[in-house]
Protein backbone atom coordinates (compact mmCIF):
# COMPACT_ATOMS: atom_id res chain seq x y z
CA UNK A 1 0.00 0.00 0.00
CA UNK A 2 2.57 2.60 0.71
CA UNK A 3 4.10 2.20 -2.48
CA UNK A 4 2.17 4.68 -3.90
CA UNK A 5 3.24 7.29 -2.05
CA UNK A 6 6.95 6.89 -4.03
CA UNK A 7 4.43 9.14 -5.99
CA UNK A 8 3.95 11.67 -4.19
CA UNK A 9 7.64 11.63 -3.22
CA UNK A 10 8.77 11.88 -7.22
CA UNK A 11 6.27 14.93 -7.31
CA UNK A 12 7.75 16.68 -5.01
CA UNK A 13 11.26 15.92 -6.10
CA UNK A 14 10.13 17.03 -9.53
CA UNK A 15 8.13 20.47 -9.15
CA UNK A 16 10.13 21.82 -6.31
CA UNK A 17 13.26 22.91 -8.80
CA UNK A 18 10.82 24.17 -10.81
CA UNK A 19 8.75 26.01 -8.75
CA UNK A 20 12.32 27.69 -7.37
CA UNK A 21 13.14 28.90 -10.67
CA UNK A 22 9.86 30.82 -11.04
CA UNK A 23 10.60 32.55 -7.19
CA UNK A 24 14.20 32.12 -6.82
CA UNK A 25 14.37 35.11 -4.27
CA UNK A 26 11.77 32.76 -2.19
CA UNK A 27 13.39 29.70 -2.54
CA UNK A 28 13.78 28.63 1.01
CA UNK A 29 10.25 29.38 1.47
CA UNK A 30 9.27 27.35 -1.67
CA UNK A 31 10.90 24.04 -0.13
CA UNK A 32 8.41 23.80 2.67
CA UNK A 33 5.08 25.27 0.60
CA UNK A 34 5.58 22.68 -2.20
CA UNK A 35 5.81 19.57 0.29
CA UNK A 36 2.89 21.01 2.02
CA UNK A 37 0.76 21.85 -0.99
CA UNK A 38 1.62 18.72 -2.73
CA UNK A 39 1.00 16.41 0.34
CA UNK A 40 -2.60 18.16 0.18
CA UNK A 41 -3.15 18.04 -3.23
CA UNK A 42 -2.23 14.77 -4.34
CA UNK A 43 -4.08 12.76 -2.14
CA UNK A 44 -7.12 14.57 -3.22
CA UNK A 45 -6.04 13.81 -6.88
CA UNK A 46 -5.39 10.12 -6.74
CA UNK A 47 -8.56 9.23 -4.25
CA UNK A 48 -10.92 11.64 -6.75
CA UNK A 49 -9.13 10.22 -10.12
CA UNK A 50 -9.26 6.39 -9.07
CA UNK A 51 -13.01 6.76 -8.08
CA UNK A 52 -14.55 8.91 -10.05
CA UNK A 53 -15.03 8.01 -14.14
CA UNK A 54 -13.49 11.73 -15.56
CA UNK A 55 -10.26 12.20 -16.86
CA UNK A 56 -6.79 13.24 -15.13
CA UNK A 57 -6.60 16.21 -17.05
CA UNK A 58 -9.78 17.29 -15.60
CA UNK A 59 -8.47 16.81 -12.13
CA UNK A 60 -4.86 18.07 -13.10
CA UNK A 61 -6.49 21.37 -14.31
CA UNK A 62 -7.99 21.74 -10.83
CA UNK A 63 -4.75 21.26 -9.48
CA UNK A 64 -3.16 23.70 -11.54
CA UNK A 65 -5.70 26.65 -10.33
CA UNK A 66 -5.24 25.38 -6.56
CA UNK A 67 -1.59 25.58 -6.36
CA UNK A 68 -1.41 28.85 -8.47
CA UNK A 69 -3.91 30.22 -5.72
CA UNK A 70 -1.63 29.04 -2.98
CA UNK A 71 1.59 30.14 -4.82
CA UNK A 72 -0.02 33.55 -4.74
CA UNK A 73 -1.30 33.78 -1.21
CA UNK A 74 2.54 32.84 -0.14
CA UNK A 75 4.81 34.09 -2.93
CA UNK A 76 5.44 37.96 -3.81
CA UNK A 77 4.19 38.03 -7.80
CA UNK A 78 1.30 38.20 -10.19
CA UNK A 79 -1.38 36.02 -10.82
CA UNK A 80 0.11 35.07 -14.18
CA UNK A 81 3.60 34.15 -12.60
CA UNK A 82 1.67 31.80 -10.16
CA UNK A 83 -0.21 29.91 -12.90
CA UNK A 84 2.86 29.87 -15.02
CA UNK A 85 4.83 28.20 -12.24
CA UNK A 86 2.03 26.09 -11.26
CA UNK A 87 1.55 25.14 -15.09
CA UNK A 88 4.95 24.22 -15.66
CA UNK A 89 5.68 22.22 -12.62
CA UNK A 90 2.42 20.05 -12.59
CA UNK A 91 2.93 19.66 -16.32
CA UNK A 92 6.47 18.18 -15.67
CA UNK A 93 5.02 16.07 -12.77
CA UNK A 94 1.67 14.63 -14.75
CA UNK A 95 4.15 13.75 -17.70
CA UNK A 96 6.58 12.09 -15.79
CA UNK A 97 3.30 10.38 -14.72
CA UNK A 98 2.21 9.35 -17.58
CA UNK A 99 5.57 8.59 -18.93
CA UNK A 100 6.10 5.85 -15.70
CA UNK A 101 3.24 4.26 -14.86
CA UNK A 102 1.41 4.43 -18.95
CA UNK A 103 -1.85 6.26 -17.62
CA UNK A 104 -4.39 8.25 -20.41
CA UNK A 105 -4.40 11.63 -19.65
CA UNK A 106 -7.77 11.93 -21.54
CA UNK B 1 -16.05 47.66 -25.09
CA UNK B 2 -12.82 49.18 -22.92
CA UNK B 3 -12.16 48.20 -19.67
CA UNK B 4 -11.08 50.79 -17.62
CA UNK B 5 -9.78 49.94 -14.37
CA UNK B 6 -10.12 53.48 -12.49
CA UNK B 7 -10.14 53.77 -8.84
CA UNK B 8 -13.22 52.68 -7.12
CA UNK B 9 -13.21 55.29 -3.86
CA UNK B 10 -16.06 52.88 -2.52
CA UNK B 11 -13.59 49.98 -2.52
CA UNK B 12 -10.61 51.90 -0.57
CA UNK B 13 -9.34 49.73 1.99
CA UNK B 14 -9.88 51.64 5.17
CA UNK B 15 -6.50 51.22 6.75
CA UNK B 16 -6.32 47.51 7.03
CA UNK B 17 -4.46 45.41 4.63
CA UNK B 18 -6.42 43.50 1.95
CA UNK B 19 -6.60 39.65 2.83
CA UNK B 20 -6.87 37.19 0.11
CA UNK B 21 -11.01 36.63 0.12
CA UNK B 22 -11.11 40.58 0.29
CA UNK B 23 -9.08 41.24 -3.10
CA UNK B 24 -11.26 38.27 -5.07
CA UNK B 25 -14.31 40.12 -3.85
CA UNK B 26 -12.57 43.72 -5.00
CA UNK B 27 -11.27 42.11 -7.98
CA UNK B 28 -14.98 41.20 -8.79
CA UNK B 29 -16.47 44.65 -7.51
CA UNK B 30 -14.17 46.81 -9.85
CA UNK B 31 -15.10 44.85 -12.96
CA UNK B 32 -18.89 45.45 -11.97
CA UNK B 33 -18.37 49.11 -11.15
CA UNK B 34 -17.11 49.44 -14.61
CA UNK B 35 -19.41 47.61 -15.90
CA UNK B 36 -21.96 49.72 -14.49
CA UNK B 37 -20.36 52.75 -14.96
CA UNK B 38 -20.08 52.21 -19.39
CA UNK B 39 -23.27 50.38 -19.37
CA UNK B 40 -26.19 51.15 -16.68
CA UNK B 41 -28.38 48.45 -16.00
CA UNK B 42 -30.40 47.19 -13.25
CA UNK B 43 -28.75 44.04 -13.13
CA UNK B 44 -25.02 44.57 -12.97
CA UNK B 45 -26.27 47.27 -10.45
CA UNK B 46 -28.02 44.84 -8.03
CA UNK B 47 -25.25 42.17 -8.83
CA UNK B 48 -22.75 45.12 -7.58
CA UNK B 49 -24.49 46.06 -4.48
CA UNK B 50 -25.46 42.19 -3.79
CA UNK B 51 -21.34 41.79 -3.91
CA UNK B 52 -20.19 44.44 -1.72
CA UNK B 53 -22.98 43.24 0.87
CA UNK B 54 -21.38 39.67 0.24
CA UNK B 55 -17.61 40.75 0.60
CA UNK B 56 -18.63 42.17 4.43
CA UNK B 57 -19.91 38.68 5.04
CA UNK B 58 -17.35 36.69 3.10
CA UNK B 59 -15.21 35.20 5.89
CA UNK B 60 -18.94 34.53 7.68
CA UNK B 61 -20.02 32.62 4.93
CA UNK B 62 -16.39 30.71 4.04
CA UNK B 63 -16.19 29.66 7.34
CA UNK B 64 -20.09 28.33 7.31
CA UNK B 65 -19.02 26.57 3.93
CA UNK B 66 -15.99 24.85 5.27
CA UNK B 67 -17.05 24.21 9.08
CA UNK B 68 -21.01 22.89 8.20
CA UNK B 69 -21.43 21.99 4.47
CA UNK B 70 -18.40 19.57 4.50
CA UNK B 71 -19.38 17.47 7.73
CA UNK B 72 -23.11 17.13 6.20
CA UNK B 73 -21.54 15.89 3.51
CA UNK B 74 -23.09 18.23 1.46
CA UNK B 75 -23.64 18.37 -2.19
CA UNK B 76 -23.44 14.40 -2.42
CA UNK B 77 -26.18 11.71 -3.16
CA UNK B 78 -27.20 9.47 -0.49
CA UNK B 79 -25.79 11.60 2.38
CA UNK B 80 -24.71 8.18 4.41
CA UNK B 81 -21.85 6.00 3.96
CA UNK B 82 -23.35 2.85 2.36
CA UNK B 83 -22.08 -1.11 1.81
CA UNK B 84 -20.46 -2.57 -0.66
CA UNK B 85 -22.95 -5.32 -3.17
CA UNK B 86 -21.99 -8.35 -5.17
CA UNK B 87 -23.55 -9.29 -8.62
CA UNK B 88 -23.38 -12.73 -8.72
CA UNK B 89 -23.29 -14.23 -12.20
CA UNK B 90 -24.13 -17.68 -12.71
CA UNK B 91 -24.39 -19.85 -15.78
CA UNK B 92 -22.01 -17.93 -18.33
CA UNK B 93 -21.25 -21.23 -20.21
CA UNK B 94 -24.54 -21.01 -21.68
CA UNK B 95 -24.04 -17.86 -23.67
CA UNK B 96 -22.60 -19.92 -26.28
CA UNK B 97 -20.75 -18.22 -28.33
CA UNK B 98 -20.95 -15.05 -27.01
CA UNK B 99 -18.67 -12.75 -24.52
CA UNK B 100 -19.60 -11.20 -21.38
CA UNK B 101 -18.29 -7.75 -20.68
CA UNK B 102 -18.33 -5.65 -17.45
CA UNK B 103 -17.53 -1.88 -17.38
CA UNK B 104 -16.61 -0.82 -14.64
CA UNK B 105 -16.11 3.25 -14.65
CA UNK B 106 -13.59 3.28 -17.62
CA UNK B 107 -12.80 -0.73 -17.12
CA UNK B 108 -13.52 -3.74 -19.94
CA UNK B 109 -13.40 -6.93 -18.20
CA UNK B 110 -14.62 -9.88 -19.67
CA UNK B 111 -16.18 -12.34 -17.98
CA UNK B 112 -15.57 -16.28 -18.67
CA UNK B 113 -16.70 -17.81 -16.06
CA UNK B 114 -19.12 -17.91 -13.07
CA UNK B 115 -17.93 -14.77 -10.94
CA UNK B 116 -18.85 -12.81 -7.99
CA UNK B 117 -18.40 -9.23 -9.00
CA UNK B 118 -17.84 -6.83 -6.17
CA UNK B 119 -19.47 -3.25 -6.98
CA UNK B 120 -17.56 -0.84 -3.87
CA UNK B 121 -19.55 1.58 -2.24
CA UNK B 122 -18.56 4.74 -3.60
CA UNK B 123 -19.97 6.83 -0.57
CA UNK B 124 -20.73 9.81 -3.22
CA UNK B 125 -21.75 9.28 -6.60
CA UNK B 126 -23.55 6.13 -7.02
CA UNK B 127 -20.98 3.31 -8.36
CA UNK B 128 -22.86 1.34 -11.23
CA UNK B 129 -21.71 -1.34 -13.55
CA UNK B 130 -23.09 -1.98 -17.29
CA UNK B 131 -23.03 -5.72 -18.42
CA UNK B 132 -23.50 -6.76 -21.98
CA UNK B 133 -22.48 -9.86 -24.37
CA UNK B 134 -20.84 -9.72 -27.52
CA UNK B 135 -20.58 -12.29 -30.46
CA UNK B 136 -18.41 -11.09 -33.98
CA UNK B 137 -20.21 -7.73 -34.39
CA UNK B 138 -23.76 -8.60 -32.12
CA UNK B 139 -24.10 -7.12 -29.28
CA UNK B 140 -27.23 -7.72 -26.83
CA UNK B 141 -28.57 -4.83 -24.95
CA UNK B 142 -26.59 -3.91 -21.58
CA UNK B 143 -28.05 -4.86 -17.66
CA UNK B 144 -26.62 -2.12 -15.36
CA UNK B 145 -26.37 -2.61 -11.69
CA UNK B 146 -25.71 -0.42 -8.89
CA UNK B 147 -24.51 -0.26 -5.26
CA UNK B 148 -27.59 2.86 -4.59
CA UNK B 149 -30.02 0.43 -3.59
CA UNK B 150 -28.03 -1.50 -1.44
CA UNK B 151 -28.99 -4.85 -2.84
CA UNK B 152 -27.00 -7.80 -3.75
CA UNK B 153 -28.11 -9.61 -7.18
CA UNK B 154 -27.84 -12.70 -8.58
CA UNK B 155 -27.91 -13.38 -11.82
CA UNK B 156 -28.71 -16.40 -13.38
CA UNK B 157 -27.87 -16.48 -17.58
CA UNK B 158 -30.25 -18.69 -19.26
CA UNK B 159 -28.95 -17.51 -22.97
CA UNK B 160 -29.30 -15.02 -25.67
CA UNK B 161 -32.43 -14.05 -27.93
CA UNK B 162 -31.86 -11.67 -30.23
CA UNK B 163 -30.86 -8.83 -28.51
CA UNK B 164 -31.27 -9.80 -24.86
CA UNK B 165 -29.75 -11.99 -22.37
CA UNK B 166 -32.12 -14.04 -21.01
CA UNK B 167 -31.75 -14.29 -17.28
CA UNK B 168 -33.70 -14.84 -13.66
CA UNK B 169 -32.73 -11.87 -11.24
CA UNK B 170 -32.71 -12.36 -7.61
CA UNK B 171 -32.21 -9.50 -5.18
CA UNK B 172 -31.25 -9.30 -1.18
CA UNK B 173 -30.99 -6.92 0.77
CA UNK B 174 -27.48 -6.05 2.06
CA UNK B 175 -27.21 -6.86 5.69
CA UNK B 176 -26.36 -3.41 8.08
CA UNK B 177 -22.93 -3.22 9.23
CA UNK B 178 -20.05 -1.87 7.59
CA UNK B 179 -18.91 -2.86 4.05
CA UNK B 180 -17.18 -5.86 5.00
CA UNK B 181 -20.39 -7.36 5.57
CA UNK B 182 -21.41 -8.08 2.03
CA UNK B 183 -18.55 -9.44 0.70
CA UNK B 184 -18.62 -13.16 -0.04
CA UNK B 185 -14.30 -14.25 0.57
CA UNK B 186 -11.54 -13.75 2.33
CA UNK B 187 -9.73 -12.60 -0.05
CA UNK B 188 -12.19 -9.80 -1.27
CA UNK B 189 -12.59 -8.77 2.63
CA UNK B 190 -8.75 -8.16 2.65
CA UNK B 191 -8.52 -6.08 -0.48
CA UNK B 192 -11.18 -3.93 0.16
CA UNK B 193 -10.15 -2.90 3.72
CA UNK B 194 -6.68 -1.98 1.82
CA UNK B 195 -9.13 0.38 -0.38
CA UNK B 196 -10.50 2.17 2.30
CA UNK B 197 -7.47 2.07 4.70
CA UNK B 198 -5.54 3.76 1.77
CA UNK B 199 -8.10 6.10 1.43
CA UNK B 200 -8.48 7.56 5.03
CA UNK B 201 -4.60 7.56 4.49
CA UNK B 202 -4.63 9.82 1.23
CA UNK B 203 -7.68 11.97 3.31
CA UNK B 204 -5.98 12.07 6.75
CA UNK B 205 -2.20 13.11 4.77
CA UNK B 206 -3.96 15.61 3.12
CA UNK B 207 -5.93 17.14 5.92
CA UNK B 208 -2.45 17.19 8.13
CA UNK B 209 -0.91 18.96 4.78
CA UNK B 210 -3.59 21.46 5.10
CA UNK B 211 -3.45 22.29 8.69
CA UNK B 212 -0.10 22.83 7.85
CA UNK B 213 -0.08 25.25 5.48
CA UNK B 214 -2.63 27.13 7.42
CA UNK B 215 -0.09 27.37 10.45
CA UNK B 216 3.08 28.16 8.03
CA UNK B 217 0.85 30.99 6.39
CA UNK B 218 -0.20 32.35 9.54
CA UNK B 219 3.63 31.95 11.13
CA UNK B 220 5.48 33.64 8.30
CA UNK B 221 2.86 36.68 8.78
CA UNK B 222 3.05 36.77 12.24
CA UNK B 223 6.98 36.77 11.92
CA UNK B 224 6.39 39.81 9.15
CA UNK B 225 4.25 41.45 11.40
CA UNK B 226 7.28 41.14 14.20
CA UNK B 227 9.68 42.28 11.49
CA UNK B 228 7.82 45.18 10.42
CA UNK B 229 7.85 46.72 13.85
CA UNK B 230 11.57 46.26 14.74
CA UNK B 231 12.33 47.64 11.13
CA UNK B 232 10.37 50.68 12.42
CA UNK B 233 11.56 51.06 15.76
Amino acid sequence: MMAIFQYLFYSILLETPLVMLFYRREWKNVIPVEILLNSFTWPILSLLYFMYPHSLLQFEAGVVIAEAAAFKVFFEGSWIKALLASFSANATSLLAGVWINHLSIF
Amino acid sequence: MQWKFATCKGLKNRGQPAGFIDKIFTFMLRILYNLNKNFLTIGTGMVYYLLRVLRKASYLIFGFILFFGLPASADMPGNTPRSDVTVTIKNVQLLGGYVLHVLDYDKDIIIAHDTVYNIYASRGVPHSIMIWAVQNSSTTDSLFFDEFQQNNYVVELKGVSGKNILYDLKQTPVSTGDAADSLVNGAADVSLADIWKTNELLIGISFVALLGLIFYFLWRKKKKGKGNIDAAL
